[in-house]
Parts: structure tokens; sequence; C-alpha cells
């Protein structure tokens, strides 16, 4: 039978990756399925991003396209699927999920809450972040106010800096003013629609702290089951689809926003290899410790772990 | 079916508002009572409609709204208003004005709007500055044989000025609600808001000159002896405290030292302040202005609640694409749609507060009108103007209200007859905002 | 009839002592973004602790004076008509509104919002964002609590007003005529 769908999304349908994938997830079970009707909201239209979650979990909302890490304040491991710092590379990332019992141990933490979830977008590469100060040495982050969020922002903290939390629409005036010295965002295709270039001077590229992450579906359990397998497989194979969709939909964006901001003046920078071991330091750091808080996280973060380890011997000698 | 529905619920909605019952209310339940319908249509096989469950997301909603943390400069602006309510600056204010301005033709007008203009400056509420203005400046007018429905008309206008002028609980509530920044709105209100009062200023003087019978000079008998040293040092010690306020506040704002919330309790602790130098602070005021800010805050809140719960239920209904579609359907260039949103918003500032319009149309229209490619900030403040003349427009004009149930002896019909010229010019430099942009984007760039 | 009369005295009792609690913490608000003030501009410490009690003080003001505003008929309402309405007909105003709008309205969002507060409890909830507040469940049950006490002071005014009409004598005027809107907005 004819089952409807209401899904909102994160992030509003026009932004690159995040809020399109949505928007051609819609789009494409809109084109091959005629029992499951769709209607997708964008960011905020129901509720806020970060109640997505309640909703589906209470059942008001039948589905939400969004990012595990939005709940991650109450399901610390869900952090090790929408982006790990140092962690895997996009493929492997994937690889992980469906071969090397990810999405088991993904949907087992979100079975005990009553929701459903299919992986849905593989996101590129991260950019470094924009900052308004050069990073040459791990000390030069001391007393710097920078904006950074989840793992990463714990590993900042090592690094001296005093984190801060701001939703998106007020990075910019902080940065402009100088509230804050730096910030991270998005990959570059997202940065550019932010104007970052305008107030920071600096650009590092490539991003360490989410060198890949995955966008989820969020559906609500008791909706999930009263789907046949049919639809449910439709729902599936559409991620997967999507998964490839959301990672090529960005390169070409990509390169033209660098482009973009080397025109107005931006310098774009590395990390230098001192700095990156310094923050490869700290991550291990802050995972034995969030591992040591949370049996999930623990769970999660060994099979990560011994699963890079067991393709390792194929991953180095391909190199990447 | 998705515009019959969306019809319905504007039109029930408009029409229980009539009955009194308290506005936050109406919103809420009209919102529950057509989920509750959606729910039957459904079993009916009728879709595309807001269901009983959808009433979930209010609960959702009323929790990110009281944990918004670019709302708390609304309570705080409001505490900030009634305490400088409770200092008396403003009657001091106005009898130093007097002395410098009774021989100017209309100058005891011009004096209220000045006076108008600074407590604008210093609160983001207007009822309190329209009930202070009718208090203090109304006996004083009619006593200098200025007629009564001009006066009503400067008292009710001037004391509206708040509500654009910075800081302005609309614009804190538009920047939430719009996700612009409030600082970069308070910027964009400071050019439009000097030029109302400007026109206001303007339009006393040359009605003065025309028609001196409506504003005579004043006679200043018993200060005929002062020198002009003392009147000058009297206005500037009536003057400088709330003016050194007004420019911490809102100078911290716009130099991006303070986040407007920083700002707006620094406000409120600086009225506090100069409230209790004044020795007019006792810990009962302390209590009762908390009472007042507590409820005036409840009320704020409790319609922002109802209209979130009436704009989920709509959004279920397809309000959304309801009114996209009808204003792509317009035959008109986009300065046409902007044109023609600004005028519904005027039209219905007859019969909404504007908080409701904030709430329910502002969000609607406003990713349509920045698609075409105009300036949010300045967009806002066209809103926030138009806004402003729902105050004095009958039958819903709250400063006109505020007007009788300060001011005893003056008809309903003489505060409509002095609102007319006021509305005009708020209108006028509406015009002149819209026709020349770089009044509001100069600022905040 | 004594014995309605004095259960809307209690519940109105109650409406009023903990809104006007509930609005004292003002200042505290006010002191405590002073100190984050003074912390960042002074000692350079931006704490995300003293940001979310700020926005937690806020919410209980909020949250506690609901039922407070409408015990005193503060919560705004379009007049035009109202004002001029027989005592008897404002009854019936307010007895049909709160049947047929606010009930429905407030309770079934009161139930949601206990929900909300349950689950979060059973997640033993806490800010999402690092070095946040803890025990969101908190405010989330103050938040139900809030809406609840609304929907407490909706029977009282249902009850008030029933008596009114009933017998007009053995109770006050449910609605007071005047226009209270001076120092709104
Ligand atoms: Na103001
Ligand atoms: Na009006």
């Amino acid at each position: 039978s004819t089952v409807r769908l209401d899904i909102q999304s994160a992030w509003p349908l026009t932004l690159p990756a995040s809020g399109q994938s949505a928007q051609h997830l819609a789009d494409r079970l809109k084109a091959t399925s005629k029992d499951i009707r769709v209607k997708l909201y964008s960011a905020g239209k129901l509720v806020s991003p970060l109640e997505i979650f309640d909703a589906v979990q209470q059942g008001t909302l039948d589905a939400g396209y969004t990012s595990p890490l939005y709940v991650a304040g109450r399901f610390p491991a869900l952090q090790l699927f929408g982006g790990v710092p140092f962690g895997p590379s996009a493929l492997e990332y994937l690889d992980w999920i469906y071969n090397g019992g990810g999405l088991k141990i993904w949907r087992d933490i979100y079975a005990k809450q009553g929701v459903m979830t299919v992986p849905c977008g593989l996101m590129d590469s991260e950019a470094g972040g924009w900052y308004n100060f050069e990073i040459n040495t791990p000390s030069d982050l001391k007393g710097k106010k920078i904006r950074f969020a989840g793992l990463a922002g714990e590993v900042m903290k090592k690094a001296g800096a005093s984190v801060v939390l701001l939703g998106s629409g007020d990075i910019y005036p902080n940065l402009e003013r100088g509230v804050i010295d730096g910030t991270e965002f998005s990959m570059p295709a997202i940065d550019a629609a932010m104007g970052f270039e305008k107030v920071a001077k600096y650009y590092y590229l490539p991003g360490w702290h989410q060198p890949a992450a995955i966008n989820e579906l969020i559906i609500n359990k008791r909706k999930w089951d009263s789907m046949s397998a049919a639809q449910q497989d439709l729902i599936e194979d559409t991620c997967r689809e999507t998964q490839l969709w959301t990672i090529s939909s960005t390169t070409i964006a990509n390169a033209e926003a660098i482009k973009k901001f080397k025109a107005a003046g931006t310098k774009i920078k590395s990390f230098p290899p001192a700095v990156l071991a310094a923050f490869k330091k700290s991550t291990d750091e802050v995972m034995s410790e969030e591992a040591s808080k949370d049996a999930d996280f623990k769970r999660t973060l060994d099979s990560l772990n011994s699963y890079r380890k067991k393709v390792s011997l194929w991953t180095e000698y391909k190199g990447n | 079916m998705s515009e019959l529905f969306v019809f319905l619920l504007f039109s029930i909605f408009m029409l229980i508002l009539f009955s009194g019952f308290p506005v936050a209310f109406i919103l809420g339940g009209v919102g529950v009572l057509f989920a509750t319908l959606g729910s039957i249509l459904v079993s009916f096989n009728i879709y595309d409609v807001a269901e009983l469950r959808t009433i979930g997301f209010v609960a959702n909603r009323t929790f990110s709204t009281i944990s918004s943390y670019s709302l708390i400069p609304m309570s705080m602006f409001i505490f900030m208003g009634f305490m400088l309510d409770r200092s008396g600056i403003a009657e001091r204010l106005i009898g130093a004005m007097r002395r410098v301005l009774g021989k100017t033709p209309g100058g005891l007008a011009i004096a209220v709007v000045l006076i108008g203009v600074v407590l604008a400056a210093s609160t983001g509420i207007i009822g309190a500055s329209v009930v202070l203005l009718s208090t203090i400046a109304l006996p004083t007018m009619f006593k200098a044989g200025y007629a009564k429905w001009i006066s009503a008309g400067t008292v009710g206008a001037t004391g509206c000025l708040g509500i654009l002028v910075p800081p302005s609980i609309m614009l804190v509530v538009m920047g939430d609600q719009l996700r612009i920044p409030v600082g970069d709105l308070f910027m964009g209100a400071i050019i439009p808001g000097l030029l109302l009062a400007t026109s206001f200023v303007v339009f006393i003087f040359i009605y003065a000159l025309l028609k001196p019978a409506n504003m005579p000079k004043l006679v200043l008998d018993e200060e005929s002896n002062i020198s002009k040293f003392d009147i000058i040092l009297d206005i500037s010690k009536a003057l400088f405290a709330p003016l050194l306020l007004v420019l911490t506040v809102l100078g911290s704002i716009i130099a991006g030292v303070a986040s407007p919330t920083e700002a707006s309790g620094i406000g409120a602790a600086g009225a506090t302040f100069l409230a209790w130098s004044s020795g007019r602070l006792k810990w009962l005021d302390l209590r009762i202005v908390c009472y007042q800010t507590g409820r005036s805050v409840a009320f704020l809140y409790a319609l922002i609640f109802g209209a979130s719960c009436f704009s989920v239920v709509l959004r279920g209904y397809g309000g959304d694409e309801v009114i996209e579609n009808a204003l792509h359907a317009l035959p008109l260039s986009p300065e046409g749609v902007l044109f023609c949103v600004i005028f519904i918003i005027f039209l219905l500032g007859f019969f909404l507060d504007w908080m409701e319009i904030v709430l329910i149309v502002a969000p609607l229209v406003m990713p349509i009108l920045v698609n075409f490619g105009f300036n949010p900030v300045w967009v806002a403040i066209l809103m926030a103007l138009c806004l402003q003349t729902s105050f004095l427009t009958p039958p819903v004009g709250m400063a006109l209200f505020y007007i009788r149930s300060a001011a005893s002896n003056i008809s309903m019909a003489e505060i409509y007859k002095g609102a007319i010229p006021f509305v005009m010019l708020q209108l006028l430099t509406l015009t002149i905002v819209a026709l020349y942009p770089s009044l509001v984007t100069w600022l905040p760039n | 009839m004594r014995c309605v009369n004095s259960i809307v005295k209690k519940i109105e009792a109650l409406s009023v002592a903990i809104g006007k609690t509930g609005s004292l913490i003002l200042p505290i608000l006010i002191i405590t973004i002073l100190i984050n003030v003074i912390l960042r501009y002074v000692f350079n410490i931006g704490l995300v602790e003293l940001e979310e009690v700020q926005w937690h003080l806020n919410a209980i003001v909020v949250m506690s004076c609901l039922a407070y505003t409408y015990q005193v008929d503060e919560h705004i309402r379009v007049d035009i008509f109202h004002c001029r309405f027989s005592p008897k007909r404002r009854a019936w105003v307010e007895i049909l509104g709160i049947l047929f709008l606010f009930f429905p309205y407030i309770i079934l969002v009161s139930w949601h919002a206990w929900e909300m507060a349950s689950y979060s409890w059973s997640l033993r909830e806490g800010s999402p964002m690092p070095s946040g507040l803890p025990a969101r469940y908190l405010i989330k049950g103050f938040m139900a609590l809030g809406l609840s006490l609304l929907a407490l002071q909706g029977v009282a005014i249902l009850l008030h007003n029933v008596a009114f009409l009933i017998q007009p004598n053995s109770t006050s005027t449910p609605s007071t005529p005047v226009n209270k809107g001076t120092h709104h907005e």
C-alpha cells in the first residue's frame, strides 16, 4: 500500500552537498516509486535542525535528513559516523560502514531509541578552516578564539585554543569584528556561500578533522516497519545512489571556490607536519578519553580501528 | 485545495480575533482545530494537510524558542524600559526642553519629538513611551492651547519611534525569525529612524507656521529671568545620563564589541543604576519592574508559541507553496512583488499586531524576496517601517489605545484624526527608504 | 459555589506566587550577563556554561510568568469590540475560548512537552555543546510545568466565568473592562 513519508532536511535545500542531497534523494524517490509519497521540508520549516531527531523519535516527523553529529551530545558514539579526525578516506569509510560492521553498530544505537537509520550522502573532505593568524607551530593556537565543533573542538582545546560555538549565521560577523580568530566550517563549495574570504586572511587545506563524513536518513522505527520490504529496499538503494551523487556533486564546485578565494586575495596554506603531528597526538588522547567514558563509543572506535588495521596492507601499498 | 484551506485558516483566525479572546491562544487553538480537521480529512484519503501529530512539533519549537540565545535581549530591553520609566528622566527632559524650544513655532511639539527620540533610543518598548508622553506631555500641550488631535498624533507617532529606532524588540524578534544578525538590523534602522523623526519635526514646524492657532507659542512667564547658561546646564544634566546609557548600549553593539545580549544586559544594569542614583529605586520598585517585565515577556513569548503552532499547521496545509505560487503568479517585476508584499503588510497592519505579522507573514515572504536578490536587511527595515504604521492605524492601533487609556479628556475620533498626518509621514519615509536602499545598507557595511 | 470560589482562589494564588517568584530571577540574569561580559573582556575567558545559564534563567522567567500573566489578564487581546461587551457576554467569550481554543491547544502541547521531558530524563540528557550544562531534562521539565500551570490557570478562569454566569452576584466580574494595555509592546 502507498506510504507517505514526510522528511525534513537539517540544511536549506539549496546548500551544496548536504541540502541538495536531501533534494536529490526526494527527487529520485519520487521518480522511481509509485507507492512512496515523499514530502520534503527545508531546514527549520517544521523543527530546528537540532530537534529533528526528537521529532522522528516521537513519530511527529516520519523522517529526517540530517547528520549524526547533531545528536552527538546524547549518543557520543555517533560522532564516529559523522566524520572522524584523522579518520578514513571517503571510500574506506563506506567500506567500513557496509562491509566492516559499522552500519550494524550505527543501527544498534538508534534501534534502542526506536529510530532506523540509512546512510545517505557521502561528503568529501572538509577544509582546515579560516584563520586570521598563521599556524606555523602548535603553540600559535594558544589563547586564540576559534569556532570548532565536536571531537575536533576538543583537540583544539588541548592545543590551548579557546573554543567557542556559534550558529552558522553568527560566524561571519564575529570573524569580521575579531571576536573570533578563526573558524572551521565546511568544504570550499559550502564555505564560498558564506563569504568568509572577505573577513579571513588564511585558508588552510586540507582539513585533518574530517577527511570524509556521512549524512543519514533517520526514520521512525514504527514507520519503517510499516513499509513493505520492497519499499524499504528502494529507500536503501536510493540512499546508496545518493552517497555517490553527493561525493561527486562538489568536486568541480570545490575547485571553483578555491579559484574564487585566490582571486579575492586569500592565502591558501597547509598545516605544517609538526602541527599535524600535535593534532594527531591530541586526537588519540581525545578518542581514548571518549572511549573510556562511553561503552558504545569504545565499541565503535574498536570496530573502526580493527577494520583499518585489517585493510592497512592494501591501503598502504596502493597509497590511497 | 491547498488554497482553500490556507484561505480558511487565515479568515477563521481573523474572525475569531475580534471576539477579544487572547490572541496567543486563538493562534494556537485555531492551529489545533485545523490539525484535528486534517486528521479527519486524512481518514477520507485527502492528503497534504497538517495532522494532529503536527502539534508535537509545537512542543519542540516551544523549546527552541525558550532556548534561543538571540531572544534574551527582548527581556533585557523591556526591563531597561520599565526601569528608565522609574528613573524620572522624561519628566526632567520635558521641563528643560520646553524652555529652549518655547519660542519656536510648534516648539512644544518639537520638544516632544526630540524627547521621543531619546526615549526611543533608550528603550525597545513603545507602550511605555506612549503612555509616558501622554501623561507628561499631553496636559502641557493642552494647557498651552495646542489642538487636541494634533497633540495626540504627535505623542502617538513619537512614542512609536522606539519600535524602529534601536534598541527595538521588534528588530530583535525579526532577527531571530529571519536569521539576520540583530546588530545589522539595528544599524540599518538608525538612519530611517532619524529620517522619520526629522520628517515629524519639519511637518510640525511648517504646520505651526501655517496654523498658529492650533499650535500657539508658549508664554514662559516664570522663567524669563533664567540665563541661557543655566538652561543649557539644565538640559545637559537631564540629557547626560540617558545619552551615556544609549551610547554605551548601541555603541557596543555597533562597534562589534559586545553581542546584542551582552549590550542589553549592560543596558538593563545601567538603567537600574540610573534609577538608583536618582534616589527613586526602592526594593519595592525593583520588584515591580521585575513583575512588569515578567508579564510583558510572558505575553510576547506566548504570542511566539501560538504563532509557531499556527505557522506549523499552515505549513502542513502547504501555506508556503500557496503564498510563493501566488507571488510568482503576479505579472510583476521583482520590485513590483516587493511593493505588493509591503502593501499587504500595510493592510494587515490595520488588523494585526506587528508580532503576528513578523512571526507568520515575514518568514513566508522573506525567502522569496531574498531570492529576487534584494538585500535582506533592507527588506526587513522596509517591513519594520511599514509595521510601525500599524500602531497608528485603526481599528487595531496599539498606540491609539495607549493614548486613550492614559488620557481621559480626548475622544477616540480626535486620536484617529491626529494619527492620519503621521501615518502619511511614515509612508513618505517608507517610500524614500524604498527608493534609496543605501540609507539602510550604508551603516551595516 | 463557595467551594468553586475557593478552588479558583487557590489556583490563582499559585499562579501569582510562581509568576512573581520567577520574575525575580531577572536581576540574577542581568548579573550573570555582567559576569559573562567581565570575564570575556577583562579576563579573556569565554564560558559556554555561563551563556547557557543565561537562556536557562530567561526560560524560567518566561515559563513561570505565563499563567501569572493570564491571571492578571495581560495576554494581549484585540479588544475593540470586547471592551464594549456586557460582562455576561465577555464571560461567554472566555468560556467558549477556553473550551474550544485554549484547552485543545495548551493541553495537547503540555502533553507533548511532558513526553519530551520524560524522554530527556530517560537519556539523562545534557547540553549538546562541549562543556555545556548537564541535566537538560530539568529545563524541559520546567517548560512542561509552566505550560501545565497555564492550563490550570485556564481551569480557574473557566470556573470563575461559569460561576459568574450562574450567580452573577456571588463572584466578582471575571475580566475587568478597562484596557489594561498600559505598558505593553
Ligand atoms: Na528603541
Ligand atoms: Na493597526
